[in-house]
């Protein structure tokens, strides 16, 4: 995991997991984040989840199918509900497209629109092409370290970035179960150290063959009560033909 | 003897300072009157382009829509209201405002959508007239939308040009369509011309899925008379727990600057006069020094010191009266013109702005009753004053001394 938001995760997801025999709990703690890091990253993957979004004003759930190819492409479009069947997002490097199906154009999406809520959700456009790994930005220190009685521990790892790294948070705190680099529990700060979001990991599932949870919650600090929750239904790892070619602006619209 | 002939006699005796006493008072008057005039008529147009253009006299909005606004923040039950408010003596247009994204393929621009019924919406502003290319939005055109005149340039559009919109529905999907444009404005004010775009109600609710209420609430008195106060009070009665604010509230600067436009005028006229006061006041100097014999010999002749202050001050005041007749005359004629023959400053400029409010560089001047007595009443007061001392020195005079010559003035 552990990009800088949720969505980011979905989308570049799930696959190379790591070995996870050579990294257990006595690993050092850049070990453990680069092995986090990668659990979300790897060759390709493709799959089905639901958003779901709820506000003050409403709450909505979206069927969305995705194709990612590590860390710099990925394509979701929106498969339910019908009024917005089709609408699509690509993501090439630092390039972010969308595909409106009913006014027909791909639309890049410039500096003005980056800080726009995607998809009516609680992540910008920005956290789309946000990309940091924590084990180079961050600088670890281990909190604490639990047995949780079933053989697993329960690692929280603060994180304080580089001066020079690009990244907008002031700091990270981050639960990680062991073995399996599993996330449990991510919480942003702003540059003022006040907490800005969380993002909660539960439903750990076994996707063919690899344990990763398949449920996302993104909560907003400043709005109590909102939810940005992503599941995943289904993931294939590595299908055919799924390159660099494959990202294109033609596939965006299909 | 009788006193105003006295003064008439005494005016005629030198007729060059008396003519040129009076064409003081006459040209200072006249000026004074086309430059009030030309002030009132930019004060005016000032008025007029912040509440005729799309501001209208008040506003009705939600509470804290200030700090608040947002697309959820609506008045409900706003057509209702508005009818409500129509019977109150206001004409009133329900408006929808969110801002959204303008994307073209290669540009896009955050823009202010305000989506209105156009019917409604000329009574209250004169928005439609703002057009300088193609046309205003009409209900039988759903697609056709109207952009500001600097985000068209932006994002390089003209009338015939698509744009794509973009923004959050209610729902909370992303809400999208294509549009035509439908018109460019001329400049209206800041905000409007970098970001505004005009559409109608009912796009504005397909868009976003906003199925009721209104953001806001522009009202424009049906008579001109009725107060601005009056209005205000009657509109919050209609619309009870809702922010109602005049134009003035609303744009408390621009207020500001209307109201100090009397003050500025009230300095040109002091400015002006006190000049015309001191060549008067030198001119009655004068011509008491002049016969200050005759008068020596007048109060020998048992004639009271009150009465010849009268005799002075009626003198002035003749020559005022000479003077601002013709004065108002030249002043009002010029001042006519004005309203006709606008001065043309684009010479100076293309497009001239105020307080972030835009004008066309055509000045147009505005003739009315102040206009007009003002400079009169302040000219008949200065020139009482500046008649005041040489007439107590006239009515000071030792008859021995001056009668003798022997002593100065």
């Amino acid at each position: 995991m552990i990009k800088s938001a949720a969505l980011v995760i979905l989308l570049t997801a799930l696959t190379g997991l790591p070995d996870q025999a050579t990294a257990g709990p006595s690993g050092n703690l850049q070990e453990i984040l680069k092995g986090m890091d990668d659990l979300w990253r790897g060759r390709s993957s493709s799959g089905r989840s639901t958003l779901e979004v709820k506000t003050g004003h409403y709450r909505r759930t979206m069927t969305m199918d995705y194709w990612s190819l590590g860390e710099d492409y990925f394509l979701v479009r929106i498969a339910a509900p019908k009024r917005e069947r089709g609408t699509a997002t690509l993501k090439r490097g630092d390039e972010i497209y969308n595909y409106l199906p009913k006014a027909g154009r791909v639309i890049k999406i410039g500096a003005a629109m980056m800080g726009g809520s995607w998809m009516g959700s609680h992540l910008t456009n920005d956290d789309l092409v946000q990309s940091s790994r924590l084990a180079d930005d961050y600088t670890a220190t281990l909190v604490s370290d639990k047995p949780d009685g079933k053989g697993n521990r329960t690692l929280e790892i603060s994180l304080v970035p580089h001066k020079d790294a690009a990244v907008v948070w002031g700091k990270q705190l981050v639960q990680i179960r062991m073995p399996g680099y599993i996330p449990l529990l991510q919480k942003f700060f702003d540059e003022d150290l006040q907490p800005a979001r969380e993002i909660r990991f539960a439903n750990i599932r076994d996707f063919s063959g690899r344990k990763i949870p398949a449920t996302m919650t993104v909560l907003p600090a400043n709005k109590p009560g909102e939810f940005t929750r992503f599941t995943y239904e289904q993931i294939r790892f590595d299908p055919p033909d799924l390159n660099d070619g494959f990202f294109s602006l033609k596939r965006l619209k299909q | 003897m009788n006193l105003v002939s006295f003064a008439f006699r005494n005016l005629g005796r030198n007729r060059r300072r008396t003519v040129i006493s009076i064409l003081g008072a006459t040209l200072s008057t006249a000026l004074m009157v086309v430059y009030g005039a030309l002030m009132e008529g930019m004060m005016d147009t000032m008025r007029d382009n912040i509440t005729r253009a799309q501001l209208g006299d008040l506003q009705i909005h939600p509470p804290d829509y200030r700090d608040k606004a947002g697309l959820y923040l609506t008045i409900p039950d706003a057509a209702a209201m508005v009818n409500r408010l129509e019977e109150k003596g206001l004409y009133g247009s329900a408006r929808l405002k969110d801002w959204m994204l303008g994307a073209t393929r290669d540009n896009s621009a955050g823009i202010r959508v305000t989506g209105i019924d156009p019917v409604k919406e000329s009574r209250v502003t004169d928005m439609h007239t703002y057009i300088a290319r193609g046309k205003w939005i009409a209900t039988e055109d759903p697609r056709g939308v109207v952009l500001g005149t600097k985000v068209a340039k932006n994002l390089g559009l003209s009338p015939g040009d698509e744009l794509i919109i973009l923004g959050q529905a209610a729902d909370g999907s992303m809400a999208n369509d294509i549009y035509r444009i439908r018109g460019v404005l001329k400049p209206v004010d800041a905000i409007t011309d970098r970001s505004g775009l005009w559409m109608t109600r009912q796009a504005f609710r397909d868009l976003l899925l906003l199925e009721h209420g209104a953001h806001e609430i522009a009202l424009r008195r049906v008579s001109e008379e009725d107060p601005l106060t009056a209005a205000v009070q009657r509109a919050a009665q209609v619309a009870p727990g809702q922010e109602v604010e005049s134009w003035r509230q609303m744009s408390p600067a621009i207020a500001d600057l209307l109201d100090m436009s009397g003050i500025s005028l009230g300095i040109m006229f002091f400015i002006t006069y006190t000049a015309l006061g001191l060549l008067l006041l030198n001119s009655g100097l004068m011509s008491v020094y002049e016969r200050q014999r005759e008068l020596g010999i007048l109060k020998a002749l048992g004639m009271r010191p009150p009465s010849i202050v009268v005799l002075i001050l009626l003198e002035s005041l003749l020559q005022t009266l000479a003077g601002v007749v013709p004065g108002v005359l030249l002043g009002v004629g010029g001042a006519w013109l004005t309203e006709y023959y606008p001065l043309d400053l684009t010479m100076f400029t293309d497009q001239l702005a105020f307080g972030g409010v835009s004008m066309s560089p055509e000045w147009y001047g505005r003739l009315t009753g102040d206009v007009i007595m003002q400079p009169a009443i302040f000219l008949f007061v200065i020139i009482m004053f500046s008649g005041l001392y040489p007439a107590i020195k006239a009515a000071r005079v030792n008859p021995v001394e001056s009668i003798s010559g022997t002593h100065g003035f």
